[in-house]
């Protein structure tokens, strides 16, 4: 096996290379910037008490509005954008769980190795093998609603993934010749995890945290819809569940429905491009293979004539 | 009977990083019933050759140009539907490296039934103990044949592969290192059994190999390639005993002498020319110890030393006369 | 011999995770703060009902073991009177409480829901196995190429779409072609029973396809994966040698060797598609489990819920060990 050493220069280099690294992340930065200039984009406040006429309700884009109302008369556009803040929060928040649990769980058990390995990987399999979605509505369901509980019940759920991809990294690292000899100069477990292994594993963790991201925003929308999100916090999901149970469906508002859904797809689409292009120049995917057309190879051969066939033994 | 002729046989790589010329003028001849020995350091273009012939080579490569003439047929100059038809059935290989060459999650049996079947070399009803009967031959036990490669031993496999490869009753077959990663016991095994069966089936062989041991004890020609090009072509005795290319003398020096255990091995110093970036004239001289001022500007011609034996050197003209063509 | 022990191995560890769901669902519903009989009886119930079910569930008892009541009568059978010793009772008498809404058993109602999301879930896999790996094939065979690029794209976005959001818009385009939602028209008699089966056939058409279009794209992408590594390995070279066809050479020896990590994989991702499901059920109202957990979460109905999620986590368990052992059938080569 190559000793892939990855250093950062050439990684980031590559990166910039990579289309769909770059488009990714675009796509996400301007979802990210929308989030944090929210106040200066939208041009109103969301959270703001309203008072509005029958004509408000689920109005179509116009003016003032470009995305149109909502059921109660709010601008559809401002609420996209302030509920870009809470997705993105969820996201980033409960994936920051998910990727300390998964590298902690990996990491220890893939270097450690033994029964500890096998008994964590156990752990990981049963916490893998409960449906989360479920899982996580029964407990919400009876806990109550709130952020808090959201992003922690995604969090503890959803690291079995990340935690089974970094173990296996370690273990192809743990065997190379440079741990093997900082071992054999005596440097410490810690030393050599933290300063030898953890770089190199370090690009896999990046491409897992991307998709950990959206699997983290995707759930939040998912629980949101099913009616179990904050029910003070504006979010992708929530609008998306006040639509579709206020009847915009029947009313055909199409701006109240697909704005929102159309950014989380945005958004995971840019997390998937980017973790794509991560693991694109961390293990390069095969560039060709053995059942290509064979007369690429005769090409400069010109013209295949077809013999006369009245040889002996044929 | 010559079964295989191939004529200025030129074969390069395409890729992004250059173009990389693998082979070139290759020109030989398969006798029936004869061995051939392909000689060469790794890179020297032999499995390049041979993947070449069967058109195997992989999507980057390109035959520039030549033939390969297998009974009146230019099997480079077919469509790929009559190429299809003489695969296996007249011309078959034993790849490198035959460990990952069977499908790992299908009976072996199966892979040979595949062969058998495709080319309906027996009756439907015939197939299974044509199975048996092919095993058998190469000393593989019959119950192997419902068994999965990786049940099978290295050697095993190797002779599985080689019954696949005779499945067909082929007139010419190819074996590119055959004893490599086998222990010596069964490479010795291995051997012996292409020869009872080059004897049995009237095949013409073509041995792949870096080992001169078994080139001296198993070929009835050798040929000897160096960057690409063929460097000395004659029978087993002439390229042994009377070898006149500088490289063929070195590699012979290289080759532990029975008769002289204790005599010190030489190496050749340096490395082969970069393929993408050959020299104009001889493609050895930077590591020969012979040579002269015109060996690197002059792409020497061929020169036929004796009947039969022929090289690619300037300064075999001293010894022998151009060859006619 | 080794088979066997892995076998055996691997029923144990879903044995102990199953027990271990079985736990944490008792406990989940009975942490919530206050008098533990409002989560198993409903207060709209009659002062009768509320009664018998805090006798048969023993509410008043101790959560887990009862030590009190051992040393209070002496006997060791006591110890046994607890919420936790009943539950289980309950449990392999097939009694999971009483819905609250409907008065009727849970055990009755999650019965009746059964049928529709297990027709939906296979009917979505199907669709979504086959075109991800017929799609998945073509794409890696034709590497690079205009068909390749193009799945690859559409793959990456089907991955990426919102379920209920996919779901809706399907919805939202398909309306007055296709019901809007349902499991059968309503009011409707049937001349025959195809008839009646074709009808939920056309409400099964918009669901369905959303399931599999959500599924679809992760399949695509790891069939192709998964081909390309089987189409570079030596023995396609073999074959090729041996003079068999591109299309002889896929299908006898690609198609095997590509789909087996697709087992895995399906099972590993089958709470995913049922986490998909519970949304498409909300969406198109259809009358399956998830949409029944949905209603459940909106009524507050615990003892459907917990019955419900029971069940689904028993199943996804059950599935696991079901293609783990298809998986070591298949593949001749795990012995461990």
């Amino acid at each position: 096996m190559t000793e892939k050493i990855y250093s950062k220069r050439s990684f980031f280099r590559q990166y910039i290379g990579s289309k769909q690294g770059v488009i990714g992340a675009v796509m996400l930065l301007l979802v990210i910037m929308t989030a944090l200039f929210a106040p200066w984009i939208a041009p109103y406040d969301p959270y703001e008490p309203i008072s509005a006429t029958t004509e408000d309700v689920l109005a179509p884009p116009g003016p003032g509005h470009l995305l149109g109302q909502d059921e109660i008369g709010r601008d559809v556009f401002s609420s996209v954008v302030f509920g870009a803040r809470i997705s993105l929060l969820v996201g980033f928040a409960a994936s920051l769980i998910m990727i300390l649990l998964g590298c902690t769980v990996g990491l220890v058990s893939g270097y450690v190795g033994g029964r500890l390995d096998i008994l964590l990987m156990r752990i990981t399999d049963g916490v893998l093998v409960i449906p989360s979605l479920p899982l996580m509505l029964v407990i919400i369901a009876v806990a109550g609603r709130g952020i808090g509980l959201i992003i922690m019940v995604i969090g503890l759920f959803s690291w079995p993934y990340t935690a089974r991809v970094i173990r296996a990294q370690v273990i192809s690292i743990k065997e190379r010749q440079f741990v093997m000899r900082a071992k054999a100069i005596g440097v410490s477990h810690f030393g050599i995890v933290m300063v030898h292994i953890l770089p190199q594993v370090l690009p896999v963790i990046f491409a897992s945290i991307t998709l950990d991201i959206s699997a983290a925003i995707l759930a939040e929308a998912g629980l949101s819809f099913l009616g179990l999100g904050d029910p003070t916090l504006i979010s992708w999901g929530s609008m998306i569940n006040q639509a579709f149970s206020r009847g915009a469906v029947s009313r055909g508002a199409w701006w109240y429905l697909v704005p929102p859904g159309f950014l989380l797809a945005w958004v995971t689409l840019g997390l998937n491009l980017v973790s794509n292009a991560i693991q694109e120049i961390v293990n390069p995917r095969l560039r060709t293979h053995n059942l290509f057309d064979e007369r690429k190879i005769l090409s400069l051969l010109g013209r295949l004539r077809n013999y006369p066939s009245s040889q002996g033994g044929e | 009977m010559t079964l295989l002729s191939v004529r200025d046989l030129t074969v390069e790589y395409h890729t992004d990083s250059g173009k990389f010329r693998a082979v070139e003028g290759l020109n030989f001849e398969l006798e029936q019933c004869k061995t051939l020995g392909l000689v060469g350091e790794s890179g020297c273009g032999k499995t390049t050759a041979m993947m070449a012939l069967m058109r195997l080579l992989p999507e980057v490569g390109r035959i520039v140009s030549g033939s390969v003439t297998l009974e009146n047929i230019d099997l480079l100059r077919i469509p790929v539907s009559e190429m299809r038809k003489i695969r296996w059935n007249d011309l078959s290989m034993v790849f490198q490296g035959a460990m990952n060459a069977l499908n790992p999650v299908r009976t072996v049996g199966s892979q040979i039934r595949e062969a058998l079947q495709l080319h309906n070399t027996v009756s439907r009803d015939q197939i299974d103990k044509e199975i048996i009967r092919l095993l058998d031959i190469v000393g593989v036990s019959a119950s192997f044949k419902e068994r999965y490669p990786h049940q099978f031993s290295g050697g095993m496999r190797q002779r599985a592969m080689i019954a696949m490869a005779l499945a067909c009753k082929p007139k010419v077959l190819i074996t590119d290192e055959p004893t490599t990663a086998l222990d010596v016991m069964v490479q010795a095994q291995i051997m012996d059994l292409l020869q009872d069966l080059k004897s049995e089936f009237d095949l013409g062989i073509i041995i792949v190999t870096h080992d001169l041991g078994v080139v001296a004890e198993y070929c009835d020609e050798v040929l000897v390639m160096y960057g690409g090009r063929m460097v000395e072509y004659g029978s087993a005795d002439q390229i042994f005993n009377h070898s006149v290319h500088p490289y063929t003398q070195r590699l012979m020096l290289a080759f532990p002498d029975i008769n002289n255990p204790d005599e010190e091995l030489s190496s050749i110093p340096g490395h082969p020319p970069p393929l993408d970036d050959l020299p104009p004239g001889c493609r050895f001289e930077p590591r020969c110890g012979v040579s002269v001022s015109r060996c690197s500007r002059e792409t020497p011609g061929i020169y036929t030393v004796a009947p039969g034996h022929i090289c690619s050197c300037l300064l075999a003209t001293s010894q022998g006369s151009p060859a006619d063509e | 011999m080794d088979k066997i022990e892995n076998i055996i191995r691997k029923f144990g560890f879903n044995l102990v995770t199953l027990v271990v769901v079985i736990v944490f669902n008792f406990y989940l519903f009975r942490i919530v703060p206050g008098d533990p009989v409002a989560m198993m009886a409903s207060p709209r119930m009659k002062p009768e009902t509320r009664e018998l079910i805090r006798e048969q569930f023993g509410l008043d008892k101790p959560l887990w073991l009862n030590f009190e009541g051992m040393r209070a009568e002496g006997e060791i059978s006591t110890l046994f009177e607890s919420q936790f010793v009943y539950y289980l009772k309950n449990l392999a008498k097939g009694d999971l409480g009483q819905s609250f809404r409907q008065n009727k058993p849970v055990a009755e109602l999650i019965g009746a829901r059964i049928g529709p999301t297990v027709l939906l879930i296979l009917t979505g896999e199907f669709i979504g196995i086959l075109f991800g790996t017929l799609l998945g094939i073509i794409s890696a065979w034709k590497a690079r190429g205009m068909i390749d690029v193009t799945t690859q794209i559409v793959g990456l976005i089907a991955y990426s779409l919102p379920s209920f959001w996919l779901g809706i818009i399907l919805l939202m385009l398909a309306r007055g072609y296709l019901p809007s939602g349902g499991y059968v028209t309503l009011g409707v008699t049937y001349a025959t029973t195809i008839e009646h089966w074709l009808d939920i056939g056309k409400h099964l058409v918009l669901p369905a396809s959303t399931l599999a279009l959500l599924l679809f794209g992760a399949y695509l992408l790891i069939v192709r994966n998964s081909t390309l590594e089987v189409l570079s390995e030596d023995y396609i070279l073999t074959a090729k040698a041996k003079g068999l066809s591109s299309f002889q050479i896929l299908w006898k020896h690609a198609l095997k060797n590509a789909s087996l990590p697709l087992i895995t994989i399906i099972a590993m991702d089958l709470g995913y598609a049922l986490g998909g499901a519970i949304q498409i059920e909300t969406i198109f109202s259809w009358p399956g489990l998830g949409r029944l957990m949905f209603e459940a979460i909106g009524q507050r109905d615990y003892p459907v819920l917990q019955g419900a999620f029971l069940l689904l986590a028993v199943s996804v368990i059950m599935a696991n060990f079901l293609a783990d052992l298809t998986y070591s059938l298949l593949d001749p080569r795990v012995e461990d």
